[in-house]
């Protein structure tokens, strides 16, 4: 429910002369009851961003808002952690040991001296909810991983608080469980309506619940957007990488009768680019990026028979040099035959080392970006 | 193939006949305190250290009388000492994990290395302050003494094993709410008892053991330890050696008993303090 | 803040006392600068006067000398037994067993040192001790304790008794937190059990040679019981420490504070190492 604003937040850890910025000049705003996502790589900050909006961490500059609000400014805690009203999910769930599940969720009701009725059907409404019934009386070391989650967040949601923080959480899952934990999550949200941060380096915790994101890089913060148009139109080369694979090569800018054409290698060129964006001079230099799931990549023999949209456009033939297989997908590793261009193309079909391919890209999904600052080129 | 076994079990059986022939060394004063303050008067003029003897109590008897006083005198000391070196050292273990600084760490350090520093040079400054505050001779005297030493060991133990306990599960505490001492008592003492088992355990034998303060605070005899006690015991001519180590016996009873029962708690405080630098 | 006060609460007894015991470090400090003794009764400041008195002092040199050479046995035995009983314990099978032995060879630290000397004084009886059993084997029957050559290094073997244990057991323990898989390998590679120890096992026992000879030097210097009771029987055994005690008995305060001195500046030398590869472990939690 409540509304939470970084204004300027930098974060110094360390002394004199071993000092390590952590975040620097991080802005930005979370809606209340909505679902906020804060994507980075591991050591990016984003970990460090949470943690000071929990309080466990004091910005070294900068204020923090919960609903116009100051809660912390310029190296000072004004709210302290106990009374922010946060339930956080760590990324190893750091559920107690010692006490059992029901004792675990109870804990941060006991601390504010529920009555034990009080605490009680408290606790069943959320077993109830996250299904965790039959567990409820078991030791965290006693129950799966996906179980110790559930409980997690039951604790963090226990006290009804105005805002959830998860960090990473479901890194710690097996791939089935971590779709179910994310419906959970983003049903569990809908229906209270408290306002969630997800901080995570998976782009697909971000697209799966996130309803606007912040991408953070190096301490700062590169694009706040919705997830479809970080998608779409990451604003730089950083923030591109930050979302997933993405191949990024130097090309050449030709214009000719057609339109343009991108000279990527020797042998390897792109005709009929409907491209508008660039300047005068026909022969600029840029770099493009290329997620691997918008390549095709088909075996030579089945050429001659394919039917396709007029996205794709031929980029010439590879061959294979590495193959793996992930969840119903080939990730190929392509070299041109020259072996100047190295690209990863995401591939539906059986593709072994030492196959010569065709390959085909989407120029629709095609990303520009300017070779010296790396920012975006709009279409 | 049956060469590699036969080497193998060579090599096993050597290896346990050399534990086992060192280990019956280490053990033979146990033995000798077991066989010889066991042994009548006679006994003891007729058959040397290392022989038994028919069996008495007689000597025990002696002993008992004369060292049932410094036992419950150094219990009465010890006890105290080690439930508060423990509990208070816990205290501030917690505190120097939570609050890490430069100055933190260096004023621990500043106080882990004066507890390797030989207790006896603090002698003279030591007798100076007890008799100051007017508590020479007194089993105030004592208590406060020991602490001097223990608490700050105390803590450095504590330390070690606080130490490995997971930062954000004590995190967690404070998200939900939960004050420095609810997260101490609530989730750091349940989470490291068996560690503050082993400190009870390490002080509790140190302190009982422990000859010199005793031996310098205190004056009147009625008030000694049984550590202390111990020296009208020591060879010399006139004293029977079954005496002596009927006393020997009797007064490491406790910390032996304890130690029997207890013992791996003991051994993992020694491991933490050996591992200490390694964290 | 409020809550920051109220956690340096914890702090503050443990505080006190270590405090306390900085204080008397100090303080022994500047009386040693002093000359305070039965003849002079109110301290005057003599500067470095009463540590030229106290190493002109024959029998303190000597004593100095002999817990230096304390000392430095029981680091070597310590050490080389410690390091063999802990790698023949480690290489038992069964847990069970390891840890009776390693009680067995622990046991004697509950036994008090003063319990322990007089054990120990009685075992060296030449007429009823030990030699009884060692004559008939045809073995060796030093005098022990009756010979001022061979009192001193009774001693020595007493505490090779009490302490190598607690050696054994770092060195168990470092052996114990070697990756199994390294050892694992060296098996498969037909590695007999010394050049498991050799090459895998001691190189990672760094720490445990660190600690072991930090914690067998310290315990060398503050021997006291164990000297003091058998002093009786052989004056040949003076520690150091003894030295210092007795000069407070005979009322040599400023001397008694020189000896105090020199003992913290030994063991501070043999401890800063130790405590400087602790504290780096410290700062590196900090950040």
């Amino acid at each position: 429910m409540v509304k939470i604003k970084l204004e300027n937040i930098t974060k110094i850890f360390g002394k004199k002369g071993k000092e390590f910025k952590a975040l620097d000049n991080v802005s930005f705003e979370i809606p209340g009851s909505s679902f906020y996502g804060v994507l980075g790589a591991s050591g990016a900050g984003k970990t460090t961003v949470m943690r000071i909006i929990a309080g466990l961490e004091t910005p070294t500059m900068g204020k923090l808002y919960f609903d116009d609000e100051l809660v912390a400014a310029d190296n000072k805690d004004l709210v302290p952690v106990e009374t922010r009203n946060v339930g956080m999910v760590f990324q190893n769930w750091a559920l107690y040991p010692h006490l059992s599940n029901y004792e675990n969720i109870a804990f941060p009701l006991k601390v504010r001296r529920w009555t034990a009725e009080a605490i009680n059907s408290r606790i069943n409404e959320l077993a109830e909810i996250l299904g965790i019934k039959e567990i409820i009386h078991k030791r965290p070391g006693q129950v799966s991983g996906g179980q110790q989650q559930r409980v997690a967040v039951a604790r963090a949601l226990a006290k009804n608080p105005a805002l959830l923080l998860l960090d990473e959480p479901f890194s710690n899952l097996d791939a089935n469980s971590k779709d179910d934990a994310r419906s959970l999550v983003r049903e569990v949200q809908k229906s209270l309506g408290v306002t969630a941060v997800i901080v995570s380096h998976d782009p697909s915790d971000i697209f799966s619940l996130a309803q606007e994101v912040a991408v953070i890089s190096l301490g700062t913060v590169g694009q706040v957007s919705t997830p479809e148009e970080l998608y779409d139109r990451p604003r730089n080369i950083k923030v591109a990488s930050t979302l997933g694979e993405i191949n990024f090569v130097d090309a050449q800018v030709k214009k000719n009768s057609g339109g343009y054409s991108l000279v990527i290698a020797d042998d390897v060129k792109v005709k009929g680019i409907d491209f508008k964006g660039l300047g005068n001079d026909s022969a600029d230099r840029i770099k493009i990026g290329i997620r691997p799931e918008d390549l095709m990549v088909h075996k030579e023999s089945q050429t001659s028979n394919l039917i396709m949209g007029k996205e794709w456009v031929p980029m010439g033939e590879f061959k294979a040099s590495s193959a793996n297989y992930s969840q119903g997908n080939f990730m190929v590793a392509l070299q041109d035959q020259k072996a100047t261009l190295k690209i990863n193309a995401l591939s539906r079909e059986v593709v072994n080392p030492g196959d010569m391919v065709q390959l085909f890209v989407n120029q629709e999904k095609l990303k520009f970006f300017t070779l010296d600052t790396g920012e975006l080129i709009p279409k | 193939m049956t060469h590699k076994n036969m080497g193998h079990q060579i090599r096993h059986i050597v290896n346990n006949v050399v534990l086992i022939v060192l280990g019956a060394l280490w053990l033979i004063p146990a033995y000798a305190l077991l066989i010889d303050g066991l042994k009548t008067t006679s006994g003891v003029l007729a058959t040397p250290v290392l022989l038994p003897a028919a069996f008495s109590f007689g000597a025990m008897h002696i002993v008992i009388d004369a060292l049932s006083r410094p036992i419950l005198n150094s219990l009465l000391y010890v006890l105290p000492v080690a439930v508060i070196s423990t509990f208070v050292g816990s205290l501030a273990a917690f505190y120097f994990y939570k609050v890490t600084s430069f100055l933190n760490s260096t004023i621990f350090t500043i106080i882990a290395i004066a507890t390797f520093v030989p207790y006896q040079i603090t002698l003279v400054p030591l007798i100076k302050m007890v008799v100051s505050l007017g508590i020479f001779n007194s089993t105030y005297g004592l208590i406060f003494a020991f602490l001097i030493f223990y608490l700050p060991t105390g803590a450095l133990l504590m330390s070690i094993f606080i130490a490995v306990l997971p930062r954000t599960t004590l995190e967690s505490a404070r998200v939900d709410g939960a004050s420095d001492f609810t997260v101490f008592r609530r989730i750091v003492i349940p989470l490291t008892l068996p560690g503050m088992i082993s400190t009870f355990i390490f002080i509790l034998i140190e302190t009982w053991n422990n000859f010199f303060i005793p031996l310098v605070l205190i004056s009147s005899s009625s008030r000694r330890t049984a550590a202390v006690a111990l020296l009208s015991y020591t060879g010399g001519y006139g004293t029977l050696y079954n005496e002596s180590f009927a006393a020997a016996f009797i007064a490491s009873l406790i910390p032996l008993v304890i130690f029997i029962l207890l013992g791996r708690y003991f051994v993992r405080g020694l491991m933490a303090f050996g591992s200490g630098a390694k964290g | 803040m409020k809550r920051l006060n109220t956690t340096i609460l914890f702090s503050i007894p443990a505080l006190i006392f270590g405090g306390i015991l900085l204080y008397f470090i100090f303080w022994n400090f500047r009386n040693s600068l002093m000359d305070y003794s039965l003849i002079h009764s109110h301290p005057i400041y003599v500067g470095l006067k009463t540590y030229q008195l106290v190493f002109s002092d024959p029998s303190f040199t000597s004593s100095l000398e002999r817990s230096l050479i304390w000392s430095a046995a029981l680091v070597g035995g310590g050490n080389a037994i410690g390091i063999f009983i802990g790698s023949f314990i480690f290489f038992l099978k069964r847990d069970r067993v390891k840890t009776v032995f390693t009680s067995i060879f622990i046991y004697p630290l509950a036994i008090s040192s003063a319990a322990a000397a007089v054990i120990w004084t009685w075992l060296f009886n030449i007429h009823s001790g030990i030699n009884t059993i060692l004559g008939p084997l045809h073995l060796p029957t030093p005098l022990w304790l009756d010979s001022s050559h061979s009192a001193f290094s009774s001693l020595i073997l007493v505490s090779l008794w009490m302490y190598s244990g607690i050696s054994a057991l770092f060195y168990l323990a470092a052996f114990q937190n070697v990756d199994k898989s390294l050892i694992e390998s060296a098996k498969i590679d037909s590695a007999g059990p010394i050049r498991v120890l050799g090459r895998i096992l001691l190189p990672n026992a760094k720490n445990a040679f660190i600690v072991s000879t930090a914690i067998l030097f310290l315990f060398a210097l503050r021997i006291f019981s164990l000297a003091y009771v058998a002093l009786g029987l052989n004056p040949y055994i003076e520690t150091a420490v003894l030295k210092m005690y007795f000069y407070y008995t005979t009322e040599y305060f400023s001397e008694s504070s020189v000896a105090s001195i020199i003992l913290v500046v030994i063991a501070i030398v043999v401890v800063i190492p130790y405590a400087l590869y602790g504290l780096k472990r410290w700062m590196i939690n900090d950040t």
